[in-house]
């Protein structure tokens, strides 16, 4: 059964948009989507927080909505266009989300920052003004032990209001 | 309401981001956080899904204040913030628990207070009364 379970399962093609570029490999099909970002394509501003879908740091956008990247395979994504933090820039000019979580002073380890702002993006395309409550409702899927969450609201509001969507 | 002394504020930004990061630490270990083990010791929270960190609909916003006595030791006058709204925290919202809680006849409640443990207080507190 050991030898069953550690034995290599035949590698599979996928291809998908990762950040707007074209991305074809050929991987276990076990590989979790956030592996295939950090580990095959070298994209590691998407975090590895928990593993089980609980703390929102592997948030990434697949087909323009948020979706944490620990729960999906690699495979599961064939022929989807992922959205990471590192393709929100344009050029040196940032996101307006991203500039407003600088403004705002929306992080302080950073950590969940790439998932908070991702889950932000795909909150403001739902509801390019949200509330509050809204927020909150929509953020708690993503945990952040630093900033008690107060700032982030801010930076979540400003980037509403200054039409902070991509 | 978090009041600390910090010396001089050189960026009132990040003091306000430390406090109330604080405030939020304190106000999980007061209602929401627990490591729990069994009797030999054995633990039984061993991920995120067990430990329930608090999230960004449970945390209130604080008011912030400051009181400034500058630092003797340093030309900035500069204390340290680092996560300075935590050590008050849960012993307001607990003593305030306590406060609600003294026409049941109940004293403590051990934190997290969670619902539960609310409850279990109040039905001892019954009992012990007869």
């Amino acid at each position: 059964v050991a030898a069953e379970r550690d034995a290599q399962l035949p590698a599979c093609p996928v291809s998908l948009t990762v950040n707007g570029v074209a991305t074809t490999a050929t991987i276990e099909p076990r590989l979790l989507l956030v592996e295939f970002l950090r580990d095959v394509c070298g994209l590691t501003g998407t975090k590895i927080g928990c593993d089980t879908s609980t703390c929102g740091a592997c948030t990434v956008l697949v087909d323009g909505r948020a979706a944490k990247s620990c729960t999906l395979l690699a495979v599961q994504v064939q022929g989807c266009s992922v959205l990471t933090i590192e393709g929100l820039a344009r050029g040196s000019e940032l996101h307006p989300v991203q500039r407003a979580f600088h403004e705002h002073h929306a992080l302080q380890c950073g950590y969940c920052t790439p998932g908070m702002i991702m889950a932000t993006v795909s909150l403001l395309r739902d509801c390019a003004e949200p509330s509050e409550t809204i927020i909150r409702a929509a953020l708690k899927g993503n945990v952040c032990r630093c900033t008690g969450y107060t700032r982030i609201i801010d930076a979540v509001e400003a980037a509403g209001r200054g039409g902070g969507t991509a | 309401v978090a009041c600390d002394d910090v010396g001089v504020v050189l960026n009132p930004m990040i003091v306000d981001g430390q406090v109330q990061g604080g405030l939020a630490l304190g106000v999980a270990h007061a209602l929401v956080e627990e490591f729990r083990y069994e009797e030999d010791g054995t633990p039984t929270t061993t991920n995120f899904g067990d430990y329930p960190v608090i999230t960004v609909d449970l945390v209130p916003r604080g008011q912030l204040g400051h009181l400034v006595s500058p630092a003797p030791g340093n030309d900035l006058g500069a204390k340290g913030v680092g996560e300075a709204g935590t050590v008050g925290c849960p012993a307001a919202i607990l003593n305030a628990l306590a406060d609600a809680l003294a026409p049941f006849g109940v004293r403590h409640v051990s934190p997290p207070a969670t619902a539960e443990r609310v409850l279990s207080a109040i039905e001892d507190a019954r009992q012990r009364g007869g």
